[in-house]
């Protein structure tokens, strides 16, 4: 069985999420984390890719943070309850709460980091069109206080409130950084190298980025953490004795989906799931298993799919993210079967306006497999592509990541979503 | 037709027709050796297309061949693919591409005997897939190319390529493996085989086509060479047939009909430029010949026995030897003219005595008679006489008289050779003074002013207005009507001459009349002797001028004379 969310829990949970419990820590006071795709500046706090994650998450904080078992844990909140007599979640924030310039964070300074950068300080109706996913409104109570209305009706909507794009962060004068809510600042620098400093400055983490390069090369570097799905990468750590390996939870579910045009979807029993994943993606994969949260959206206001497009595309194909590995070799595999004439990798953008155009024979795309908020995420995916039905998404397979961590590094823990969060040692 | 356009079109045709023979031939003999030319090198390129690919097939062939032993020698290849070790399952998948990037193919895949394809580098995940038939699909092709040469479609997740592929068997293990491996042959190839812009390589096979140019070539105006190239085309049923694929060396003529276009356009604007100056000159050479004859045919046209004082130009060449010939024959012409005058007047002489002959006879009869009458009565009736005399007087003076006018008359016949400048505007004047208040005629007097003088004798001439204004104020029979009397020089073939013009609003003349009204004793006039005219005549030929005489009956009658000025005269 996956790991499954905690229900509501409402009191911080103190679950072991250390990725090697037991080990000691060296004293070291630079720690490095080797990143394999570009990191900018001008996406955080709300991170694009798993590079930005690793890093955002060392610098802006959620509410709540949502732990490797799934509980809701304090974040920048210290305390949260549902109101009885509403569906509204009041929410205190943690006393001593300050961005990394020291100034105090406010209820207000959350709210603020919610809403449009052009938006004036009124509240509910100048939120974020991300945000107004998650939140319904929102109301200030006073300087620690904050009374949410989240649009799910959940038991355990919480969770909803550690969505990165929730995170907290404030524009910093004279810096393209933003600043967050933990103990930690970036210093400055390129983006080739970036060094972020605890407020004490007695510990640092160095994030040395190799997008577009070998992420072997970062090990020769002497990182002494790299998350990976590459699997050469994994396969030379292997043969390096200072490195460890282990397995991050399975992050995503890729799926194929089929505009309902003519005939139903092509159907994958658990032993050709399995095949894909063993003879199809080089990665760490396996036949995707469920239950998937898409099966289960009855909390959910789902508007019924539209019609596809009658007129399909002139050259039948099965399209896919072209920076995504796994969805080219199932996509790949597909039409070594014979189930489509042929496959084309298409950019993000393009996917996405393929999708809403929904004229292609079939697409492959990656799913969050462990969503904070499945309502959030069935309408994120409807709202691109109206005709998704999501009984018709047919999963294949579910890929993780692996961490290789140089042995004597263990203070590291990971998060619901797979995201490994360092101890600054403040 | 005139001689002027018959010596343009002349011009033209000499200049065009030449011009147009010679850029029909040089545009004939540049195309057809070009054309050859074309061919040679378009058959050359073939032939080096053939021997590249020929080249490309012989190193895909080494490439296979080393990795054979290579593959011979691999115990991970051997545990995953005869053994079915599972370890080395994804190493065995993997391995067509690690060798397909070592070897610098663009496609390479293992199978085993059955078809199935045990591993592939161009499309890693076709593993499994079964098409038998490659093997013998593969010999087949060889056969049928000598030169090694085969092209296959070969599969890919993102739709098919075409291949230049050779094969190679290997045993492990007891099982019997094929490697097929190949060079992509796509557009960019056909370019580096074509190696210039000019030359387009097409490759057509049932189908499907492609070009170095993008899109197949239509062949229709171009040198072209050609050759088959076997095909194996895979995906149908049966799995693997063998076509043909039509491998097409084109060079396009365009250039050369480039330079024909070109060339016609010089020669166009050649013949432009040469019809152009053909005509100027033409027009120049034409006018330089037509022109004299022009002026001699106008001078030629004026030419009559009153006007025989044209003057004919000189000059060397032909046109001026025939106004040379024109001037002598005017000039026998003025001499004979002149006897003829002469001639003319000796007669009119004669005539004019015969008719005095009969004037004065008629005149003298009846004085004859009243003195034979007078005499009789002296002799027989002496005391009558005084009577009869008185009773014959007035016999005897209308004889008088009629003998008297006579005389007057033929006084005027008389020839007079006193030459000196004349003040026509002068004489003009004291004539019509003269005859101003006869009859009812109401003179109108236009005199150029600064009228250069004629030479002659100013009686003559003074009898010349005389006789002209008298028969223009009889003319209007004592009616009310108008004499206009005026002057003015005028220039006639190079010369200058003083033009008097007479001219009544009389009765006028027919055209029978005027014919004959400069001849002698030739009257329209009860009481008129006939010589009025005619002396006029005489009197103005005297002076070396002429005149002439236009009338209307009804309307009145215009007599103008013509007389060359003082300084014609003097020239």
């Amino acid at each position: 069985m996956p790991p499954q969310l905690a229900r509501a829990p409402v009191t911080p949970a103190a679950a072991d999420c250390r990725l090697f419990p037991g080990q000691t820590e060296s004293t070291e006071a630079i720690f490095s984390v080797g990143l394999n795709e570009r990191v900018d500046p001008i996406h955080a706090p709300r991170p694009t890719n798993e590079s930005e994650r690793l890093l955002f998450r060392q610098l802006y904080e959620t509410l709540v943070r949502v732990d490797c078992e799934g509980h809701a844990v304090p974040g920048l909140a210290a305390s949260w309850r549902l109101d009885g007599s509403t569906k509204t979640w009041v929410v205190t924030l943690r006393p001593n709460a300050r961005f990394s310039d020291d100034t105090p964070v406010t209820a207000m300074d959350v709210v603020s980091s919610w809403m449009s950068p052009d938006a004036g300080p009124a509240i509910g109706s100048e939120l974020r069109p991300d945000v107004r996913r998650l939140v319904r409104s929102v109301i200030v109570v006073d300087d620690r206080t904050l009374e949410i209305d989240l649009q799910s009706r959940r038991p355990d909507a919480i969770l909803a409130l550690g969505h990165t794009d929730l995170a907290i962060a404030t524009p910093s004068p004279g810096s393209p950084w933003p600043m967050g809510t933990r103990s930690a600042r970036i210093g400055r620098g390129g983006t080739s190298v970036i060094t972020l400093f605890n407020l004490s400055g007695n510990f640092s983490i160095r994030f040395p980025v190799a997008s577009g390069r070998d992420s072997r090369d970062l090990l020769d570097q002497g990182v002494d953490l790299l998350v990976t799905r590459d699997a050469r990468t994994l396969n030379y750590a292997s043969t390096l004795p200072q490195f460890q390996t282990t397995a991050l939870p399975w992050l995503r579910t890729h799926v194929l989906l089929t505009p309902n045009r003519a005939g139903a979807a092509p159907s994958f029993s658990t032993d050709e799931r399995r095949a894909l994943a063993q003879d199809a993606v080089r990665g760490e994969a396996r036949g995707a298993e469920g239950p998937f949260w898409w099966e289960s959206l009855s909390d959910c206001e789902v508007d019924p799919p539209q019609a596809p497009p009658v007129t399909p595309s002139a050259m039948p194909r099965i399209v896919y993210d072209s920076d995504d590995s796994a969805a080219r070799e199932l996509a790949e595999r597909l039409v070594g079967i014979g189930k489509y004439p042929r496959a084309s990798g298409l950019a993000s953008d393009a996917l996405a306006q393929a999708l809403r155009r929904g004229n292609e024979s079939a697409y492959i795309l990656s799913l969050d497999r462990r969503p904070l908020d499945p309502c959030r995420e069935i309408d994120a995916l409807m709202d691109n592509a109206g005709w998704i039905d999501p009984r018709s998404i047919v999963p294949l397979v579910d890929t993780r990541p692996q961490a290789i961590v140089r042995r004597g590094r263990s203070r590291l823990n990971t998060e619901w979503d797979g995201t490994i969060l360092l101890e600054l040692r403040d | 037709m005139m001689l002027r356009t018959r010596m343009l079109l002349a011009f033209g045709v000499v200049v065009l027709v030449p011009l147009a023979l010679l850029a029909f031939g040089l545009r004939h003999e540049m195309t057809r050796r070009l054309t050859e030319e074309y061919k040679a090198r378009v058959a050359s390129v073939g032939a080096v297309i053939q021997e590249d690919l020929q080249h490309q097939s012989s190193e895909i062939s080494g490439r296979l061949a080393s990795l054979k032993i290579a593959l011979m020698d691999d115990n991970r290849f051997r545990a995953g693919a005869v053994g079915g070790i599972e370890l080395e399952r994804n190493y065995v998948l993997d391995y067509a591409g690690s060798a397909m990037r070592l070897t610098g193919l663009a496609m390479l895949q293992i199978e085993d005997e059955d078809g199935r394809i045990v591993s592939s580098g161009h499309f890693r995940n076709e593993h499994g897939r079964i098409e038998p038939g490659l093997t013998e699909a593969l010999a087949a092709a060889m056969k049928r190319g000598p030169d090694s040469i085969v092209l296959m479609t070969t599969r890919s997740a993102a739709g098919e390529f075409l291949s230049l592929v050779r094969s190679e068997m290997l045993e492990l293990g007891g099982r019997t493996f094929t490697l097929v491996g190949g060079n992509a042959v796509d557009e960019s190839t056909l370019r580096s085989l074509a190696r210039d812009h000019a030359i387009v390589v097409s490759l057509v096979y049932p189908g499907a086509g492609l070009s170095s140019a993008g899109q197949p070539e239509n062949a229709g105006d171009s040198a072209t060479d050609e050759f088959e190239i076997p095909l194996i085309r895979s995906g149908g049923e049966p799995p693997f047939e063998v076509v043909t694929a039509h491998l097409s060396v084109i060079q396009s003529l365009s250039p050369l009909h480039n330079l024909q276009r070109s060339v016609d356009s010089w020669f166009l604007w050649t013949a432009v430029g040469a019809g152009i100056v053909a005509l100027l000159l033409g027009a120049w050479l034409s006018s330089r010949i037509s022109k004299p004859l022009a002026d001699l045919a106008a001078k030629t046209a004026v030419l009559d026995l009153d006007r025989l004082d044209v003057q004919f130009g000189g000059g060397t060449d032909e046109v001026g030897s025939l106004s040379r010939l024109l001037g002598d024959l005017a000039s026998r012409l003025r001499t004979s003219a002149g006897r003829v005058r002469d001639a003319e007047r000796r007669a009119t002489v004669g005539d004019i005595s015969r008719q005095i002959n009969h004037d004065i006879k008629n005149g003298l009869i009846p004085l004859r008679n009243v003195i034979r009458h007078l005499e009789q009565v002296e002799r027989d009736e002496p005391t009558a006489l005084s009577a009869v005399f008185a009773d014959r007087r007035p016999t005897v003076d209308a004889s008088i008289t009629y003998l008297e006018t006579l005389a007057a008359s033929y006084q005027r016949l008389s020839p007079n050779r006193v030459r000196r400048d004349c003040n026509v505007n002068a004489l003009i004047s004291e004539v019509v003074r003269a005859e101003q208040g006869r009859d009812r005629a109401e003179f109108e007097v236009q005199l150029q002013s600064n009228l250069p003088a004629v030479s002659g004798d100013p009686i003559a001439l003074r009898r010349i207005l005389e006789n002209l204004t008298v028969n223009a104020v009889e003319s209007l029979e004592s009616k009310p009507g108008h004499v206009r009397v005026s002057s003015e020089t005028i220039e006639r073939d190079g010369e200058r001459r003083v033009r008097i013009t007479v001219a009544d609003t009389g009765r006028g003349m027919s055209k029978e009349e005027t014919e004959k009204i400069f001849a002698d004793f030739y009257t329209t006039k009860e009481g008129g002797t006939g010589l009025g005219l005619s002396i006029v005549r005489r009197l103005v030929m005297d002076l070396g001028g002429a005149v002439t005489v236009e009338s209307e009956r009804g309307k009145g009658t215009q007599i103008v004379v013509e007389i060359p000025s003082v300084s014609v005269e003097r020239k």
